[in-house]
């Protein structure tokens, strides 16, 4: 196989080569990895950042639409239920927060379900109802990675009159 | 079907006419392009993570100001949140955490529909800033209150 004036590889040259090439082969890998774990970490936080402003932006435009608000602990003082009723007290729209898969809920009362306000998991939904305010004191949603994301708003309840 | 002859003929595994292998400058070269490719791609993820940590505060800052600026439109126009000139800072708590702090501030505004020189509004602008309260650091809002 060999022309003239070639002489081969060494046993010891081929090990060097594969030792570095397995070296660099590694680090590849390492990087590759790092890298896919700060990209879900970062998606993941990213998405529960955004149910978080969208889940308390959607509560904030109930409580806007309504004229009272009623908040009850369902089933611990961490997962309330927020009633809004109109101005004739009829009742408005409910969320609250479901056991069964930990997300929180919404419809036009509390039970009469339409589907969850967002997909992340919510570990606390802890509210206050102040004069002519709902107050969102903690909304807290747990990211795929385990994360926590945390948010607190009020809004007020703008569709009260007095005939 | 007969066999082509160069395919049968042993090929040499070592270097051919015209071919001289890669020298040690363009390997030197090649591995300072791809480490320094390498770094920048870690650099922007680090980067991409860190501004999803800002957007967390940011949008914590932002619930806080549109908090306040609900609560500033329960009050009276009287009351003296609503008082012409600076307010705070007050404290912004999540979970019992301090993460920002926020100001506002209320000054005399001019209605231009009817007519200039009256002071009929209330300008109010809640600033909520975190951190060293850099201008990336901080969002502010402005909104609009009748005078009485």
């Amino acid at each position: 196989m060999s022309t003239r004036g070639e002489r081969g590889l060494t046993l010891l040259e081929v090990t060097i080569v594969m030792a570095l090439a397995a070296l660099v082969v590694m680090g590849m890998i390492g990087f590759y990895i790092s890298s896919q774990a700060t990209w879900i970490d970062g998606s993941t936080q990213a998405i529960a950042q955004r149910d978080a402003t969208m889940l308390v932006e959607t509560v904030s435009q109930g409580v806007r639409r309504a004229a009272f608000a009623e908040v009850t602990s369902d089933p611990d003082s961490v997962h309330q239920t927020l009633t809004l009723h109109r101005n004739d007290g009829t009742t408005l729209q409910a969320f609250w927060w479901s056991s069964a898969d930990s997300l929180v809920h919404q419809g036009p009362a509390a039970g009469q379900d339409v589907g969850p306000v967002v997909v992340s998991k919510v570990t606390r939904f802890q509210l206050d109802t102040l004069a002519n305010m709902v107050t969102l004191r903690l909304v807290e949603l747990r990211a795929g990675d385990g994360q926590l994301v945390r948010m607190a708003s009020a809004a007020r309840l703008c569709n009260r009159w007095t005939p | 079907m007969t066999p082509r002859s160069d395919l049968m003929t042993p090929r040499s595994p070592g270097l051919l006419h015209g071919e001289r292998g890669v020298g040690l400058m363009e390997v030197i070269v090649a591995t300072v392009v791809a480490t320094l490719a390498i770094l920048a791609l870690a650099y922007s993820f680090g980067t991409g993570r860190g501004l999803i940590n800002r957007f967390e505060v940011a949008r914590m800052a932002l619930a806080a100001a549109q908090s306040r600026m609900e609560w500033l439109a329960t009050q009276p126009t009287y009351a003296p949140e609503l008082a012409i000139g600076s307010h705070g800072p007050k404290a912004v708590v999540v979970d019992g955490r301090n993460v920002a702090q926020e100001t506002w501030n209320v000054a005399a505004y001019d209605d231009p529909v009817n007519g200039a020189g009256q002071q009929d509004m209330k300008r109010v602008t809640v600033i909520v800033s975190w951190g060293q309260g850099g201008p990336n650091e901080r969002v502010q809002l402005t909104r609009l209150f009748p005078l009485y």
